[in-house]
Order: structure tokens, then sequence, then C-alpha cells
């Protein structure tokens, strides 16, 4: 591709992608009756739907979506991490593990809430953070797992064998050489879960839609029976929005990396 | 430094056997090298004698110690794989010292230890680098500075000198064999590579398909290979083989007669190395072939011969005989009477 003409598609990427967003910020600032117009651009600024937001309860889902997320994405590094090296160097569960760790994801989710939900009711789990967290490992574990077993394959064996000749056991050798090699893997995939957990809405509604609701809950909330009051919800989808954006600007390179199979460098 | 015995020692993976009863026993203070083709089970003996690989069967003794189940950090050897295996996130210096502070030696004396050998190898420069930041032969001589600041029993060596290109592939092997002087080190080294076994080893031992084709010093391997496969594997350019028929202290081929001993009797396949074949005055020519194509080395050539049953051989012949030999014509040739070798019909046994 000539450079004008690279530069010009670049362009058109960049105005597909940022004009939503202008126009939901636009939107974050309109008062109601501004909002009759939804695409005009003269408006009076009010900040009422942000300040709306900010008392109405999206900052605590906010919070209770970094907790579910944090606690899921924990769980996910280290099940993850020791689940990965074992399929990557040991062959477990054979062949089909590696891949089928993934199957999965096939599911659609509804196949899955309905005994979640009748679960967590029993044990008098639901609406509480700890149903969702379940839930959320569920599809974050096997996606980080899937991610480090790439990081180790690319490993050389000989690095741990050569650290266990040096005078340490498997797990010294794991822990002082291994996992060094896939600690920036580790980040990212890491950052990626925990972005799967904070954009989830299905499972967190159906779950905890109540007092444990999380960010995305909060933001379908502003679909209301008498309408959805726009401004407001622009506004929490622009708090949701926002660390996804930071996060995945300091991702985005290991995250190829990671799907296209491992291939760091060493 | 230690002695290390191997008896019986089998390792099957599924259904292939890579090393089948093998009995080994690596001197203290010598370079014994394993070497064969690919895939006939160096790789597998080492890793089973470093504890990488149980064992199928058979007992490895370090010392006196049987260490058949004991962990690899517990038998006391140090490694340098082919590809060095360095810590890519740690520097050389962290490298060489890794397996001390493992064993908690005191500070002082890890720094002491990694200096020294870092002089032997010249490498002081290098050791704030990481792995990356080095060459390829510098990262080999990180690799065996880690295993000599160990002061192991002895040092298995996979291969090291695969990943060098030619030249420096020459200078490291007079380098290992001055540091194995130096420390009266016991090694046992693996390789593909005959020219290196031969220039490295004290003890030779080939392997073919997972047994000891042959054991000894490498001129004893050389000048009486024990089967075909030792006299075609060991020598370059590989030895020459006649087949043919030996009855009354004469061996016969198509177009060729030797004395043999007269003890040898039947069909059988004569070896004949290449320096062992020589252009010759018609009067005292074994045979006459058609000269094909010839390699020049500088001090000698190679000499792609034909004879008249389709066989094809090869001559090194010194530089100031190569005149009287033309590509293209039929020249005679002797075979020097003094280095025969005379294999059973199969190949196996060696009969003179
Ligand atoms: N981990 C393994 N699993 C299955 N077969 C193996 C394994 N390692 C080696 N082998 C087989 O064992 C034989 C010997 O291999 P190896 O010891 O690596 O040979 P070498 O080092 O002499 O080239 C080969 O046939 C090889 O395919
Ligand atoms: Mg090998």
């Amino acid at each position: 591709m000539s450079r004008p003409l690279r530069a010009l598609f670049l362009v058109i990427a960049v105005v597909a992608v940022a004009f939503p967003f202008a126009w939901v910020v636009l939107i974050s600032f309109k008062s109601r009756v501004d909002l009759n117009d939804p695409s005009s651009l003269s408006f009076t600024p009010t900040s009422a739907n942000w300040s709306e937001v900010l008392h109405g309860g999206v900052l605590e889902a906010a919070l209770r979506s970094v907790e579910v997320g944090l606690a899921t994405v924990s769980v996910s590094l280290v099940a993850g991490t020791l689940g990965a090296y074992a399929i990557s160097r040991f062959k477990a569960g054979g062949g089909p593990a590696r891949f089928g760790i993934l199957l999965a994801q096939l599911m659609p989710p509804a196949v899955l809430v309905v005994p979640l939900f009748i679960l967590f009711f029993n044990w008098n789990l639901r609406d509480t953070i700890w149903a969702v967290i379940a839930a959320h490992l569920t599809f974050v574990l096997p996606v980080v797992t899937w991610f480090m077993i790439g990081f180790f394959d690319a490993v050389p064996r000989e690095l741990e064998e050569q650290a266990m000749i040096d005078g340490y056991g498997r797990f010294g050798a794991f822990r002082r050489v291994v996992l060094p090699q896939v600690l920036p893997g580790l980040g990212a995939a890491a950052i990626f879960g925990f972005v799967l957990s904070w954009n989830d809405l299905f499972y967190a509604l159906i779950l905890a839609g109540g007092n444990a609701e999380t960010l995305p809950v909060a933001i379908s909330s502003y679909n209301t029976f008498r309408g959805v009051e726009l401004g407001a919800m622009s506004a929490a989808i622009l708090v949701s929005v926002v660390p996804v954006l930071i996060a995945s600007f300091f991702v985005q390179k290991r995250l190829v990396r990671g799907i296209s199979g491992g291939g760091l460098k060493y | 430094m230690a002695e290390i015995r191997v008896e019986a020692l089998r390792k099957r993976f599924g259904e292939v056997t890579a090393v089948d009863d093998i009995d080994l026993v690596i001197a203290d203070g010598g370079i014994t090298v394993l070497v064969g083709p690919s895939g006939c089970g160096k790789t597998t003996t080492l890793r089973m004698i470093a504890g990488l690989e149980d064992v199928t069967g058979g007992r490895i003794l370090i010392g006196e110690r049987d260490v058949t189940s004991a962990e690899p950090k517990d038998r006391d050897l140090a490694m340098v794989f082919q590809n060095y295996a360095l810590y890519p996130h740690m520097t050389a210096f962290q490298n060489m010292a890794f397996a001390l502070k493992a064993r908690d030696t005191p500070h002082d004396e890890i720094r002491d230890r990694v200096m020294h050998a870092a002089e032997l190898l010249g490498i002081t420069d290098l050791l704030e680098r990481r792995p990356k930041a080095l060459s390829g032969g510098q990262q080999q001589r990180v690799a065996i500075g880690r295993a000599i600041v160990r002061q192991p029993a002895a040092f298995l060596f996979d291969e090291p000198l695969s990943n060098l290109d030619a030249k420096l592939r020459v200078e490291m092997r007079t380098e290992i064999l001055k540091l194995q002087k130096e420390l009266n080190a016991t090694i046992l080294y693996v390789t593909h590579d005959q020219e290196e076994a031969m220039t490295l080893a004290d003890e030779m031992v080939v392997m073919r398909a997972g047994a000891i084709a042959q054991q000894g010093p490498p001129r004893v391997v050389y000048a009486e290979p024990a089967s075909e496969f030792v006299g075609g594997f060991v020598g370059s350019p590989p030895m020459n083989v006649i087949a043919g028929e030996a009855s009354g202290g004469v061996f016969r081929a198509e177009g060729l007669e030797v004395p043999v001993p007269l003890t040898a009797a039947g069909p059988a396949r004569l070896g004949v190395r290449p320096e062992h074949l020589r252009p010759s005055g018609p009067g005292e020519a074994t045979l006459t072939a058609d000269v094909e194509v010839i390699e020049f080395l500088g001090s000698s050539g190679i000499v792609s011969l034909r004879r008249g049953n389709g066989d094809s051989l090869k001559a090194l012949v010194p530089a100031d005989a190569l005149e009287s030999v033309l590509p293209g014509a039929a020249c005679p040739f002797r075979i020097d009477p003094g280095h025969l070798h005379l294999f059973s019909a199969d190949g196996s046994a060696r009969l003179h």
C-alpha cells in the first residue's frame, strides 16, 4: 500500500472508532431536554448526568467490578499457570487438553447460567460477588491457561533441566528459571482476563442483579421502565470504557503474541 | 572427580528401544566420547546419567554411589547442552553463580570461583552481559564456565560445539582439551561428528541403534574397526568396502586379488581406507579403475574411482602423487596389504 493510501485508510479507521466515542462524551453532557435531539451539536452542557452517575451507585458498582476482576484473575493466574505448565511439559490430559480447554467457550453462556443460578441459590450465594467470580472463572481461567500454554511452549526445556542439574527440584527450577521467562506473558494474560471479567454483563446480570451489581449491570439499569436514560448511561459507559482503553494500550503487543501461540524471543 | 559406571542400562520409549543394555565405564580424569549416527541413543544415555530421564533398566554409579534413582541435583554432575541453555534473565556472572547460590556457597567464594573460571575461559569482560548480548562462541564459553564453577564429579557435554561455525568449532575443541588437562576433569562427551570424537577422546565409544558397536582408544578403533559399520563411520572419507570371497589365503573379487590370512574362508567383505589405496605402476597394481573426479585439498586430494563392475571407491592421494592421476582415464591403483580389514559377509564381525 502506498503511503498516502495507508494514511487515508488509517484516518478512516480512526474516525470510525473515535466518532461513537465523541458522541457518547457529548451525550453525557446533555440535559434531558437537549437529548430530545441526541445528534444535535448545539446544547447547553450540564454536569447533571455525571453527578447522578457518581452519586447513584455507579462508582460502587465499578469498585465491585474491580474486586470481581481481581479475584477472578488471581485465581486464574495461579491455577492457569500451573495447569498450563503441566499441559505444556507433561502433556497432562493428552493432546485434547491443549485445545479442548477452549472448547467450553463454544457453548452459549445461557447453557451454563441456569445450573449456576440454581447452585448459588441453594448455597445462598445468589446476588453476591462470589457467584459472579465463580461464573467469570468459567471463561477467564481457560483463556488465561491457553495463553500460558503458548508462553511455556516457547521456553526451551533445557533451561529448567539445567536448573535441575544446577541444584533445584522441579518446583525450584520452575520458579527461578521458567517463571521469569513467562512473566511478561503472565502480565498480558492477567490484563486480558481482567478485561473479560470487567466487560461481562450476562452472568453478572442474572446471578447478581441486585445489591451486588457490577458496573455493566449498573449501566444496563439505566434502561428503565420509563425509557433509556441516555445521558446518565453515557456517563456510566465512559466510566467503564476508559480503563479498558488504557489497559489495551499497554498490552496490545503481547496480546497479539499470546494469540499467535507464544513466540517470545529468548 | 569420579569414575562413572553404567551397568546394563536400558531405555524404552513406548515401542522404541533407545538404549539397549549398555555397559560403560567412564574413567576418572579422562574424556570418554559417545559417538554415532543421529538417533543411536547417545543423548538418551547422557540424559539418564544426568537424571533427566528415568531408566527402564540397569544401574548408574558415580564413584561408589548408586544414583540410578537420585534427583539430578543430587548427582553432582554438570552438563553443557547443545543450545547452551543459559538463563536469559541473568547476566553471565549470575548464570555462572547460579548453581553455587543454589548450594548456599558463601558470597566471597562464589565471586572467587566465578572469576577464576572466567579467567580460564577469557570471558572476564563479558560477565555483566546478558546471554542475548553475547555471540554464539561467547555463550558457549559462559556455558562451559558455568559447568567448571561447580567443580562437579564429572562433566556431561551433549554436542556442545554443533551450533558453532567450523572455525570456532576447531578452536573450542582445542580449548576443551586444554581445560580437561588443567582440571584433570572427568568428561563424558556426546557428538555425532567422528572427527570431533577422535580428536577429543581418550576413550571412544561408537554406538549404533542403542548398543555399543566398539569401545577403545581412537587409534585402536580407527586401526582395527570391529565391524564394517565402525570402519565406515570412523574416518573420512569413509572406508571403501568390496564384497568377495576368501579362500586359501587370498581374497578375490571381480578384477582384484589380495593376500589375506589363511584362516579366512568363504564370502567376506574387504575394507580399505582411502589413504591405503594409492596410484601405482602397472606392475604392482591391485586393481584398475576409472578416475571420475578429484577434489583437491592442498596436501592431498580425494579421488573418486569407478571400477568396471560399477562399484565406486575413494582414494586419498598425497598431492605429489596426484600428477599421475588423470580424470577420465583408467588408472592402476594398489591396495596397501599391510592395512587390510576383512569383515564377515554381513559386515558384523572383523575377521582380520
Ligand atoms: N522423549 C522421547 N520420546 C520418544 N522417543 C524418543 C524420545 N527421546 C528419544 N527418542 C528416540 O530414541 C532414539 C534415540 O534418541 P537420542 O538418544 O536422542 O539419539 P542421539 O542423541 O544419538 O541422536 C531415537 O530413535 C529417538 O527418536
Ligand atoms: Mg542427540
